[in-house]
């Protein structure tokens, strides 16, 4: 989580004035100083366009859905099925997501598809259609952030209960 | 029947907050002209901002949690 919230604000880079080493800068497809905007990472290539193929499996937004799709759904569906699984999220204690919170990871993606698909107007700039990516994420980024207040009263009532 | 209502009022307290937020944010496209709509998904404008505040928050409650809790990772990494 620090992470994504270092990666948003390029570390601060707007924040404090500082300019992108020439290294990152020459792999950074918008100059910043961030890993998420490095060629490897980046939605986009160089040239503006989408990537496709193996190289979108390689971009930040999959990998980040694949994270909470991993996480957030198909941990706690799998949890209630197998014991192996069972047995090592309980055994390291790993905060389990209830999956009626999980779900509106999917309904928040399911939701953009549908209006970025059906809804938009045609012939709009590009930022106008970026800017719902941005809510997307926006709105993911707040699920982790009630995710983390339930864990987080949980345990402490688990603590006041005992 | 008193656990089912009493998990089904902390399902609201998570639930109301996210449907609420999803609700307005996605509504800008149906009241916002296109010019507002556009500068507010740039890079270092609002919605990237409320991104980084929502995953800095996620991150000290998720902190606080695993402080609280002790998780495997703190007794064997952190005591």
């Amino acid at each position: 989580m620090f992470l994504g919230f270092g990666e948003e604000i390029s570390w601060g880079q707007r924040l404090f004035g500082f300019g992108t080493p020439k290294l990152i800068n020459k792999y950074n497809v918008q100059g910043e100083f961030n890993l998420h905007n490095l060629d490897i990472f980046n939605i986009r290539n160089f040239d503006g366009n989408l990537k496709t193929g193996v190289e979108r499996i390689l971009s930040i937004n999959f990998l980040y859905r694949l994270f909470w799709l991993g996480y957030a759904l198909l941990l706690p569906a799998i949890y209630q099925f197998s014991i192996f699984i069972r047995y090592v999220v309980d055994k390291i204690r790993l905060p389990l997501p209830p999956i009626n919170l999980g779900i509106f990871f999917l309904i928040n993606w399911i939701v953009y598809r549908t209006i970025f698909q059906f809804f938009l107007p045609e012939g709009k700039t590009q930022h106008y259609y970026d800017t719902i990516l941005e809510q997307m994420e926006c709105i993911s980024a707040f699920l982790f952030f009630m995710l983390s207040i339930y864990f987080y009263n949980l345990y402490k009532t688990k603590i006041l209960d005992a | 029947m008193k656990i089912d209502k009493k998990h089904n009022r902390v399902f609201m307290t998570y639930a109301i907050p996210i449907i609420l937020i999803s609700i307005t944010s996605y509504s800008i496209y149906a009241f916002l002209p296109e010019a507002t709509i556009s500068t507010l998904g740039e890079e270092d404008h609002l919605i990237e901002y409320l991104t980084a505040f929502f995953f800095l928050l996620a991150g000290i409650f998720f902190l606080l949690a695993f402080l609280t809790k002790k998780t495997f990772f703190y007794y064997y990494w952190l005591s």
